[in-house]
């Protein structure tokens, strides 16, 4: 009898030729560049200072000098919606890469080394992932005040877990393939191997995670500033910016509608960036 | 076994091809095949492991896996006198059924056994529920699984892998079909029960009047059981014949190492992967004839070879045009 | 019968956690930079009357102690008294909690509506203008700050039509229902996305599977097929997901009751937090934890009930 082995056509590894660059991950990097260079280039695009009030001003409607007219404080929506460039995507970004970093460097360890690493590592990310994350997150932000410092430390402390979690099991899949136990019994040294062989295969998934983690932290810092407990006044902020705009829903709307929707379309550059990661490097 | 043969095709497939794109190379697993099918009769399907005929079958039922597109060949059936196409989507569950591999993973899980076979009664022929369970039970006896009143209520996991396989055939009778293509119905099972399921297909084919496409790896089981055996290699048909002739007189320097490569049909006794090399990949698969690169009579005609099957003999066809391999196949 | 058995296994297997989860909200206090008693009653208040806080809430006993003691209340029913409004925290709960449960059960029922069709026309129609639409529509979906949804309707919905309370629950059953909608929707609206490419992804899946592929090899097709064989198979992966989701639901719940301003246990929490009024934040944060705990559990139960597989012993 012939045994029905798996087959060869589709679980090749050989290395196909370079794929093309799927459409929406260029789409998205166009997107999240142009912020970017928003960010790099606020004082020089911004026509007004972020935060000069000129209060004869206020509340005045788009015109050809505002072009989305002055807030309640007469400071220029428009420009402050670009100095806010400034503050969310840094802050959402380094959100997400604390618990990143830590989430990885946990989770490579504790698959790596198993034993008690891993068994440490493992009780603790099955504790935190049982609680109810978010709502964690204004505990604690209540608990260590209001402000940017707070929410990095909340982010790293509630959201590395699946990090970990998707790190060591991708190690663990990993590690058992030919290629890794060839290294060892070559005698590489094990940090040789983690950093060449096991970190590369793993990171694909972790980065198209992290594109859309950003998302998720971007969002929850704009719902943080809108209560009042992310970035305090008078630092130009989206979410806040919605919040002091939706006393004025009736007769100012674009006060609070134009901030939204610079989030979400950053937000899509970053979600279009993911989701093209992900069909980019699915198989390659 | 010579009883099917009455020349009666009940389906007749032409240059069939089936081909996947993956990442913009198309591999062809399924390339001009072609075969007929008598009524009454069970054909033998063998080939290694990929050599495309689960596709084959698939492509048939109109089931082919997303991806995987059927660009060319035609199938007809005959229904009384006449030969027409064949519209899969209309024939499933109607004239044909399909047994799969892997009894494990082809039921419903959420379902309970009853449910499962009385569905084609309800679906197909307006059976009523609570007849349509009655009939399922009685099935479940037809089809040899002890105690089926109280298995009847059972979920698929709850049990063993033969009686799975043995539910799996009681739904494809469910829908009254007449033709059963079945692949490798026993390659999951237990050795001990491989031999009764196999039975169990053979006996309900000589009850029911059922005509059987059967794949295997067993070539024991082939010759055993199968009136004719259709070859197959890298996606194509190489040779097909009365099984007795094919085995005695091979006219395919493939189908000769495969029989040489089991010691005299001993049920389960060799592995047909113990053939020099191994099948080429469809990425990349040699001019001409596919088996050349494996084949020790390969001659410089070999690579510019066409792959059509030719008569070398009455219901005698091989791909081969190696002269002493067609005189082979004439030398019955 | 096994299955209470089974139920009763998993209640108790919930324990630790629920202990876990005491813990971690009685620690809120302890990770506050400063002494606790200070930051309760802020910067103005004398030191005499720190001091008596001080004893009165007995924060210089051992951490083991004040822990005991904690947990010990909680489990009686007693989770401290809200400094603000000098009421026990319960009675501030029980006032809220209808509200924020009218929002999560309303939410939830609407994702559905919302993600269940969606989610099964794009696995059916793959590659199709129609999953292309979706997808798309989903992940711009994904990218909206709840609360700026939720002003959206506000201005779209409620203002041009004056159908819907701005703000406020309302006190009969339909002014309930009025005011619950357009939150609901919000909720609803940040909840769908993620559904619906689950489900997607799920009934994919499901559709390319050996069963379902058995079942079209026995002439089942169209709706039946669906009904019978894709849909059940795709609930579960949901169900699961559902769980998965709560944490951030609550969440949700927390935004949108305060853009609406519901008299909710989220709004609440959120002038808690601003009037520094630790009793009632602890509380709530114990409230929705154990909603989360719960649900976990009965997902969990449901699961063991719809599929057979899952073992009861
Ligand atoms: N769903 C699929 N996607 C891509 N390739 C497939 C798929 N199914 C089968 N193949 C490929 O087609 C070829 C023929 O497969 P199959 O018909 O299953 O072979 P057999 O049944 O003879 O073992 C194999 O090379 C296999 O890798
Ligand atoms: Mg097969």
């Amino acid at each position: 009898m012939m045994t029905d082995g798996p087959s060869q056509a589709y679980e090749s590894d050989a290395v196909s030729s370079r794929r093309p660059l799927p459409g929406i991950l260029v789409a998205g990097t166009v997107i999240v560049g142009v912020f970017v260079l928003l960010a790099l280039l606020a004082p020089f695009i911004a026509p007004f200072d972020a935060v000069e009030q000129d209060i004869p001003n206020k509340l005045a409607a788009p015109s050809a000098e505002h072009w989305l007219g002055t807030d309640e404080v007469g400071r220029d929506v428009f420009s402050r919606l670009i100095w806010a460039t400034r503050v969310d995507l840094p802050i959402g970004f380094l959100a997400a890469l604390f618990p990143m970093i830590l989430g990885t460097f946990l989770g490579a360890l504790a698959a790596y080394f198993g034993g008690w690493v891993d068994f440490v590592v493992t009780r603790i990310a099955e504790v935190v992932q049982a609680f109810p994350i978010y709502v964690f997150l204004i505990a604690l932000i209540f608990a260590l005040g209001p402000g940017v410092k707070s929410i990095l430390i909340t982010f790293t402390v509630v959201s590395w877990v699946l990090y970990a979690r998707l790190i060591r099991g991708e190690i663990l899949r990993i590690r058992t393939r030919e290629y890794v136990q060839a290294a060892e019994a070559l005698g590489y040294s094990h940090a040789r191997i983690l950093t060449r062989h096991l970190l590369p295969n793993a990171g694909r998934q972790t980065l198209v995670y992290f594109a859309s983690d950003i998302v998720l932290a971007l969002i929850t810092l704009a719902a943080l500033s809108y209560f009042g407990l992310g970035v305090q006044p008078p630092t130009p902020e989206w979410g806040a910016m919605v919040a002091a705009g939706q006393r004025f829903l009736r007769t100012q709307w674009w006060l609070s509608v134009t901030p939204g929707l610079v989030i979400a379309a950053l937000g899509t550059g970053l979600s279009l960036i993911s989701d093209g990661l992900d069909e980019w490097l699915k198989d390659a | 076994m010579v009883e099917g043969r009455m020349s009666k095709p009940l389906l007749i497939v032409e240059d069939l091809r089936v081909e996947i794109n993956r990442h913009g190379s198309i591999v062809t697993p399924v390339d001009e095949v072609s075969f007929e099918l008598q009524q009454g009769e069970i054909l033998g399907l063998v080939g290694e492991s990929g050599s495309g005929k689960t596709l084959t079958l698939k492509a048939l039922m109109g089931l082919l896996p997303p991806g995987v597109v059927q660009v060319g060949g035609s199938i007809s059936s005959r229904s009384g006198d006449v030969l027409q196409p064949l519209d899969p989507e209309k024939a499933r569950g109607r004239i044909m059924a399909m047994i799969f591999q892997e009894p494990a993973t082809a039921l419903n899980p959420l379902r309970r056994v009853r449910d499962l076979i009385a569905e084609p009664f309800i679906v197909g022929h307006g059976v009523a529920r609570n007849e349509a369970r009655a009939k399922a039970v009685a099935l479940m006896r037809a089809v040899g699984i002890p105690d089926p009143e109280q298995r009847s209520r059972a979920y698929p996991h709850q049990l063993s892998g033969g009686l799975r396989q043995r539910v799996m055939i009681a739904m494809a009778l469910a829908t009254e079909s007449t033709l059963l293509l079945c692949d490798e119905p026993t390659t999951a099972l237990d050795v001990t029960i491989q031999d009764q399921i196999l039975g169990l297909l053979v006996e309900l084919k000589r009850e029911r009047d059922l005509t059987l496409v059967l794949v295997t790896h067993d070539l024991a089981v082939v010759s055993e059981l199968c009136d004719r055996v259709a070859v197959m290699y890298a996606g194509r048909i190489v040779e097909t014949g009365a099984t007795a002739d094919v085995f005695a007189n091979p006219g395919h320097p493939y189908t000769a190492a495969l029989l040489a490569a089991v010691p005299r049909f001993e049920p389960g006794g060799g592995d047909l992967t113990t053939i020099g090399g191994s099948p080429p990949d469809l990425r990349n698969v040699p001019s001409g004839c596919r088996f050349r690169t494996r084949c020790q009579y390969a001659f410089e005609e070999c690579a510019t070879a066409g792959h059509r099957l030719t008569h070398v003999a009455d219901e005698r066809q091989t791909a081969c045009i190696h002269p002493a391999w067609i005189e082979r196949g004439v030398a019955i | 019968m096994a299955r209470y058995g089974f139920i009763a296994k998993r209640v108790a297997g919930i324990v630790p956690l629920l202990l876990g989860v005491i813990f971690a909200v009685f620690a809120l206090q302890h990770v506050t930079p400063g002494d606790p008693a200070r930051l309760i009653l802020g910067a103005r208040a004398s030191e005499e009357a720190v001091e008596e806080l001080r004893s009165e809430l007995r924060f210089d006993d051992p951490v083991v102690t004040q822990f005991v003691r904690y947990a010990g209340n909680v489990f009686q029913g007693d989770l401290g008294r809200s400094l603000r409004a000098s009421k026990p925290v319960t009675s501030i709960i029980a006032d809220r909690l209808p509200v924020t449960l009218w929002l999560l059960g309303a939410g939830v029922v609407l994702s559905l509506l919302i993600s269940i069709p969606l989610g099964t026309l794009a696995a059916m129609r793959q590659a199709g203008w129609a999953d292309h639409a979706i997808r798309g529509v989903s992940l711009l979906g994904l990218t909206l700050p709840p609360f700026w949804v939720g002003i959206m309707l506000l201005l779209f919905l409620a203002l041009p039509t004056g159908w819907f309370p701005i703000t406020g629950f309302g006190d009969t059953f339909s002014e309930h229902l009025r005011s619950i909608t357009l939150p609901a929707l919000t909720l609803a609206i940040s909840l769908a996305p993620i559904q619906i490419r689950s489900l997607r992804s799920a009934m994919i899946e499901v559709v390319e599977s050996d069963a379902v592929t058995t079942a079209r090899s026995l002439g089942i097709k169209g709706w039946r097929l669906v009904s019978r064989h894709v849909i059940p198979n795709a609930v579960l992966p949901m169900i699961t997901l559902l769980a998965v989701e709560v944490g951030y639901m609550l969440f949700g719940a927390v935004v949108v009751e305060a853009t609406f301003s519901l008299p909710g246990l989220g709004s609440e929490m959120i002038t808690a937090v601003a009037g520094r009024d630790f009793a009632v934040v602890q509380g709530i944060t114990l409230v929705f934890a154990v909603m989360v705990v719960a649900i976990h559990l009965l997902a969990d139960i449901a699961l063991a009930f719809i599929d057979p597989r899952v073992e009861m012993a």
